[in-house]
């Protein structure tokens, strides 16, 4: 089942919370969508059962108005006590720009409410339009790209990094 | 009203928009909506008592020590039911001393965020020591203090 999303000129009241049993239709109608890159590049070729994988790792579901609009997870790199921590962030074909901006800066509000967050990146894939083009709309700094590392309709492309740093508290 | 036994339809309680480990845990002002919320285990063993009030708040009593008789003490509020963390206070100091037996209750309260002081108060507890630079809150370390109540026999 697809839940439209038909107000892009508005922001919504943005909600998450951990994926659930009742959410199964809904979140496996994700991954048909052809771009809906989150953990993953080849998303509608995924069996169920590493959608699984990819949702049991401390995914959340993103909830517009209380619908859901996509998914993020924080994942920590590197030691603990570095305060780096990366985003991964995918709204579904339907959300506009704005929306992207809009919950990626309350996400980068909240993990920095409950943490110490020194450096906060994100990365896409070089074929990712509308990621790239929202990574670029939110205001990170566009670090470089990683060659060669992802296979796209049969050619390798890189994955192009972005982040934000803050100035460590200690 | 008296606390009950933590059941599996309660689990919604453990979580919420308290700040983690919190004495007296109220939904805290401003706080970004997509914030992780706060939880807490269901109740698994020895080292801990996890009792509720059906649809209101849980009570847990965990790092209990049954032989110096003192466990560090967490109530979690849901939203809509802040009037009743007064009562709860008292329920869980009664359940603590009386159904446990236990002599000292402690715990954290964030001062920053906190409205609980005077609530605690009134239960029977006081403020024993302040540890600066105790706990990320908002972008920044905060103080965080140590609340105890120890009964006299």
């Amino acid at each position: 089942m697809t839940t439209a999303i038909t107000a892009p000129a508005e922001l919504p009241r943005w909600s998450s919370r951990v994926p659930r049993g009742q959410d199964r239709e809904q979140l496996l109608d994700l991954f048909t969508e052809p771009d809906f890159y989150f953990r993953t590049e080849r998303p509608r070729f995924l069996p169920e059962r590493e959608i699984d994988e990819i949702l049991g790792d401390g995914a959340r579901l993103l909830l517009a108005d209380g619908q859901l609009a996509g998914l993020y997870a924080f994942d920590a790199e590197g030691s603990p006590h570095g305060c780096h921590f990366s985003l991964n962030l995918r709204l579904r074909a339907s959300a506009p720009l704005p929306w992207w901006i809009s919950a990626y800066h309350e996400l980068d509000r909240a993990i920095r409410w409950q943490r110490e967050v020194v450096r906060l990146s994100m990365h896409f894939a070089e074929f990712d339009a509308r990621g790239l083009r929202a990574a670029r709309a939110m205001g990170l700094t566009e670090e470089g790209t990683l060659a060669g590392v992802a296979v796209h309709d049969g050619r390798r492309h890189g994955r192009v990094f972005f982040s934000r740093t803050w100035r460590p508290a200690s | 009203m008296t606390l009950q036994g933590y059941r599996e339809d309660d689990r919604d309680l453990l979580t919420g928009s308290w700040l983690a480990g919190e004495l007296l845990g109220l939904p805290v002002p401003d706080r970004p909506p997509l914030a992780e919320p706060a939880t807490v285990p269901p109740p698994s063993g020895d080292d801990d008592e996890l009792c509720v009030l059906p649809g209101v708040a849980f009570v847990r009593y965990t790092g209990l020590d049954w032989v110096h008789r003192r466990a560090r003490v967490e109530i979690g509020l849901r939203e809509g039911h802040e009037d009743a963390a007064s009562m709860l206070a008292g329920l869980a100091v009664d359940h603590g001393l009386r159904d446990l037996r236990l002599h000292r209750l402690y715990g954290w309260i964030t001062p920053a965020v906190s409205p609980a002081a005077r609530l605690l108060t009134e239960a029977g507890f006081r403020r024993e020591v302040s540890v600066p630079d105790g706990f990320w809150l908002a972008g920044k370390l905060v103080e965080r203090e140590i609340w105890a109540l120890t009964h006299d026999e």
